[in-house]
């Protein structure tokens, strides 16, 4: 059972003799090319040949380019979805490092590295109007939600942007360092990914919404001139988006009672507290539906030095909406 | 096929010039080319079938398949009539320059 190894792939189309180099340095430790992944490099153990490496992109590589590559000595070693290709030839130290050169002359080189810009056309010219119309979207509604979502777009944008950039400098000068590496647009697109899981996540959190809130105090209730024996306090509330609620109904008061009544808009009620002259509810789960509700308080005549509060909290966690 | 004047990069040049007596292929125009230049020009794989595929397609030169003996079916490249103007063009613009820089430089 061969001995195997794995490293990362980052390497960009702008840094792909920085991965040769890496491959090169690994084949005079032993350690040779066996297949290149999406993100991951395997290495297979062999110390019995030291080998050069070149990786080329070639879009519809037909009979004549492995011929004109295999008649110069290069072996294809394997080749990815993306059109690039992986070769290798077997290292001679006495042969100049032209021999281990595909791209002879700077024009040649030039033209090569710019075709592999096409894609990142192609995802720029589709990623920009999109991120410009949730830039849009947000500035008319901003939230947390559409922030994220415009940020994940701006930054897809931005990365295909910096892409196509880095090629064409590449391009103009092939010994440059690119100051864009691919470990960093991997942590771009790690954040981004992050970022899309967030948005359900912070879907739920924003479900958490006070629709009522309500404090009241008063030294004495007269219910004088009214039909009843008693003062009804109604406090209007809307439910935007139906689910589980958390009812709060904390008060005291002397003398004569105080009673909740909790109706939706066609009278129903929904929830009753019944007259006392204490009550202290905490968290009992009422389950609303999308309309307008009255949270109806009955203080009877007579009530006095009473401190009343009440709040319904939609719940902010449970199941996604 | 307009009639245009076209630098060459010298691996064009060099390319076409290794076929304008016989076919060949692409081994055997690396190597002429080395010969030519006295070792400082080299065509690398890529470079050579970035080249050759640009001229087939404008059409300087064509693939042939070899009845040589021994190499049959290898690939071969031949210029056609419209690279042999192309180069001898090149040469012609060359010769110009030369000329001028052997006048105004004197022995260099």
């Amino acid at each position: 059972m061969k001995k195997r190894k794995r490293i990362s792939n980052t390497y960009t189309p702008w840094e792909m003799d920085k991965g040769c180099e890496k491959l090169n340095r690994l084949s005079g430790e032993g350690w040779q090319l066996e297949r290149v992944g999406a993100f991951v490099i395997t290495l297979v153990r062999d110390e019995s040949k030291v080998y050069r490496y070149q990786a080329d992109y070639c879009k519809n590589a037909d009979g004549r380019y492995y011929e004109t590559f295999r008649e110069q000595g290069w072996e294809e070693v394997c080749n990815n979805s993306m059109d690039y290709h992986w070769f290798r030839k077997e290292y001679d130290s006495t042969l100049p490092d032209s021999e281990y050169e595909i791209y002879t002359d700077d024009e040649s080189y030039e033209k090569a590295i710019k075709a592999t810009s096409k894609t990142y056309w192609w995802l720029l010219a589709a990623y920009l109007p999109l991120s410009i119309s949730y830039v849009m979207a947000y500035l008319s509604d901003p939230n947390p939600i559409s922030f994220i979502v415009m940020a994940g777009y701006l930054l897809l944008a931005v990365t295909y942007l910096f892409s196509v950039i880095a090629i064409y400098r590449k391009a103009k000068d092939r010994t440059r360092k690119i100051f864009v590496s691919g470990k960093a647009i991997t942590v771009m697109l790690c954040m981004m990914l992050v970022m899309l899981f967030a948005v359900p996540f912070l879907g739920v959190l924003n479900n958490k919404r006070t629709e009522l809130e309500t404090n009241m105090t008063w030294e004495l209730c007269s219910a004088e001139g009214t039909a009843e024996d008693e003062v009804v306090h109604e406090l209007d509330f809307d439910v935007r988006k139906a689910g589980t609620h958390s009812l709060r109904l904390v008060y005291s008061c002397e003398e004569a009672p105080i009673s909740v009544e909790i109706v939706d808009a066609e009278g129903n009620v929904v929830y009753r507290a019944e007259p006392s002259l204490q009550c202290s509810i905490k968290g009992e789960k009422l389950e609303l539906e999308e309309g307008g509700y009255a949270a109806n308080v009955y203080v009877e005549n007579g009530s006095s030095n009473a401190d009343f509060s009440i709040s319904i909290v939609r719940d902010g966690l449970g199941i996604i909406d | 096929m307009a009639k245009s004047i076209e630098t060459l990069t010298e691996s064009y040049f060099y390319i076409m010039l290794c076929l304008y007596e016989k076919p060949m292929h692409g081994y055997g125009i690396m190597q002429e080319t080395e010969r030519l230049s006295g070792g400082r020009v080299k065509i690398g794989s890529g470079t050579m079938y970035g080249a050759t595929g640009s001229m087939i397609k404008k059409g300087w030169i064509t693939e042939v398949v070899s009845d040589e003996p021994g190499f049959e079916r290898r690939r071969l490249y031949e210029l056609t009539d419209e690279g042999r103007r192309v180069l001898r063009e090149e040469a012609v613009r060359l010769r110009e320059l030369v000329k001028n820089a052997d006048d105004i430089l004197g022995a260099y």
